[in-house]
């Protein structure tokens, strides 16, 4: 079930399972707390993802050079240890939801008719349908702020661009695959992009950089091009 | 003090060893990409060995000194001339204001690395001055340097930095080089390289598992910090299941879905979800950062022992390094 492999010389990941799941999820998230309350020296960073947990250490301060146990048999001893004390974690702690502006007008949501085809549906039901769940945020990666959310309601699930874009604009909120994600920087991307919000995803300078963090529930909310207008001239 | 970028050249960006800390966030480790050239030229200054420093890509740069300082150059990719003498690579510098420094066409390496005694003053964002081009942070500004910029050198130089620089008087030449050096100018850059088979290493087929050690990669020029696009053979898959987006690292080897492969360097994203088919061992990173466009590239595979091996005896002859210095100034 759990399953232990080194990354490179100064990371090793522990995975969970390899399917996207709430269940798997809340492990990840649980374990990546417990190692980071039971940091061993060496330690770097703990990064989450949707099934797996990759320590990042430094192997010298792990081991030193002489030490009969190689840094990477002793970080996967520690991970071992740690995974049989987790227990079972039932529901999120952190309950507040975080609501997420959003314009889904056809200025900021290029791929609304396209999914809307796709679907067999008209556009306001894509609208109706990703505004209507509530998302957890299972992972960041892809750029700084990026979350990875889900799980996208089936009627909303939906292929990448065949071909990419070379330019979403920052605040871009796109679908892939049953994922719903939010580009927080201008960049090339894949991802269906039906609306636009201007929350800042990611802040370099702030104290707390990325607005969402694994483990966050997100409800996006609908606003019109007219709020979204007197919102950015605010 | 300062220098001036009189030609920025084809990219360049002050760098450090990175920022580690914030990947959960989504944030890459960014940072030089021949960490052994940048730590070298830093302590060829006597700066701690995470300094600042600007990495030239290629030739064409050039910089104007604004006052006496004392520089190192490492890496490759490029010759070095001030005022049409040549300055080496991997010794200590004392340099004169005024000085006209050019890099200039080599057949050998893309990157190399100029360090200031005192380190160059840049934005710290998230604990380290690496440009992040991408998102724009970092650096100067977190864009690359531009013709006509001005980059200021910290003030403060460690006490190893004051000996080095006094031991080079300047009477009436130009410059000042060291008799001793760290890394003797590297004539050339490995085009093999060491790897541990990666996780999904078995997602490929027996004949891409040959071809994968048997044949070169062809080093493709759309490769950047990011990663270096190799292709080969199509690497052939198994079965095309998509793997779910988990970490990833400096040196993992990625098979994309058209059959290539890509090597993920300093701004690498955090996570990735191709299959990672293989790991280049850290000691040989700088190699790596040293490939240009149109070099074929050979991969070894070695066992991850040997590897965590290398990379440890690489680490304690750094210790080794740092100590020999500090002896030769009496420190």
């Amino acid at each position: 079930m759990i399953k232990i492999y080194p990354l490179s010389e100064s990371s090793i990941t522990i995975e969970f399972g390899g399917t996207i799941s709430f269940d798997i999820n809340q492990k990840v998230i649980a374990f990546r707390k417990l190692l980071l309350s039971n940091a061993f020296d060496g330690l770097i960073e703990v990064v989450a993802a949707y099934s797996t947990v990759t320590v990042f250490y430094d192997p010298v301060r792990v081991s030193g050079f002489s030490s009969p146990l190689t840094p990477g048999k002793k970080v996967e001893e520690i991970l071992f240890e740690l995974s049989t004390r987790l227990k079972e974690t039932g529901q999120q702690e952190n309950s507040e939801v975080i609501s997420i502006p959003v314009c889904y007008d056809k200025e900021f949501a290029p791929d609304l008719q396209w999914l809307a085809d796709f679907h067999k549906v008209n556009e306001d039901d894509i609208i109706k349908n990703h505004v209507r769940t509530e998302y957890t945020v299972f992972m960041i990666g892809f750029m700084p702020g990026f979350p990875y959310m889900g799980i996208l309601p089936e009627t909303l699930e939906s292929p990448r661009k065949q071909t990419p874009r070379t330019l979403v604009p920052a605040g871009s909120v796109g679908i892939a695959g049953r994922q719903t994600g939010i580009y927080p920087f201008d960049s090339p991307g894949g991802w269906q992009i039906v609306g636009r919000t201007l929350l800042k995803l990611f802040s370099p300078d702030a104290p707390k950089h990325s607005l969402l963090q694994a483990g966050d529930r997100v409800q996006f909310v609908s606003i019109s091009k007219d709020e979204f207008k007197q919102l950015a001239n605010a | 003090m300062s220098i001036r970028i009189t030609k920025s050249g084809f990219l360049s960006t002050l760098q450090d060893i990175g920022r580690p800390g914030f990947q959960s966030e989504g944030v890459p480790v960014c940072g030089s990409m021949d960490t052994d050239a940048l730590i070298t030229a830093n302590l060829l200054v006597g700066n701690a060995e995470n300094s600042c420093c600007i990495e030239f890509t290629l030739h064409g740069a050039e910089i104007k000194t604004e006052e006496d300082i004392l520089i190192a150059f490492t890496g490759g990719g490029a010759r070095v001339q001030a005022d049409n003498s040549e300055i080496p690579f991997g010794k200590s510098v004392h340099i004169r204001k005024g000085s006209t420094v050019k890099l200039i066409d080599s057949l050998q390496g893309c990157r190399s690395y100029l360090a200031v005694g005192g380190g160059f003053r840049a934005d710290k964002i998230m604990n380290s001055a690496s440009t992040y081009l991408p998102s724009a942070f970092g650096g100067l500004g977190g864009r690359a340097l531009q013709n006509g910029d001005f980059l200021e050198v910290n003030q403060e130089m460690s006490l190893v930095a004051k000996k080095i620089k006094a031991s080079l008087p300047l009477s009436t030449q130009n410059f000042s080089v060291a008799s001793w050096g760290l890394n003797n100018p590297k004539t050339s850059f490995s085009k093999s390289v060491r790897v541990v088979t990666g996780p999904e290493w078995n997602w490929l087929s027996g004949k891409a598992q040959k071809e994968f050690y048997d044949l070169k990669f062809s080093v493709l020029p759309s490769s950047n910090r990011m990663g270096i696009r190799l292709q080969s053979e199509k690497l052939e898959r198994i079965d095309n299941k998509e793997l779910l987006s988990t970490s990833v690292s400096k040196g993992t080897i990625q098979c994309t879905p058209d059959g290539n492969a890509i090597l993920l360097m300093s701004d690498c994203q955090t996570t990735g979800g191709y299959p990672r088919i293989a790991q280049v061992a850290a000691v040989d990173l700088s190699d790596c950062a040293q490939l240009r466009a149109a070099d074929k590239l050979q991969c070894v595979n070695i066992s991850f022992a040997e590897a965590e091996r290398l990379f440890l005896d690489r680490q304690r002859k750094k210790g080794e390094i740092k100590r020999s210095i500090a002896t030769r100034f009496n420190l």
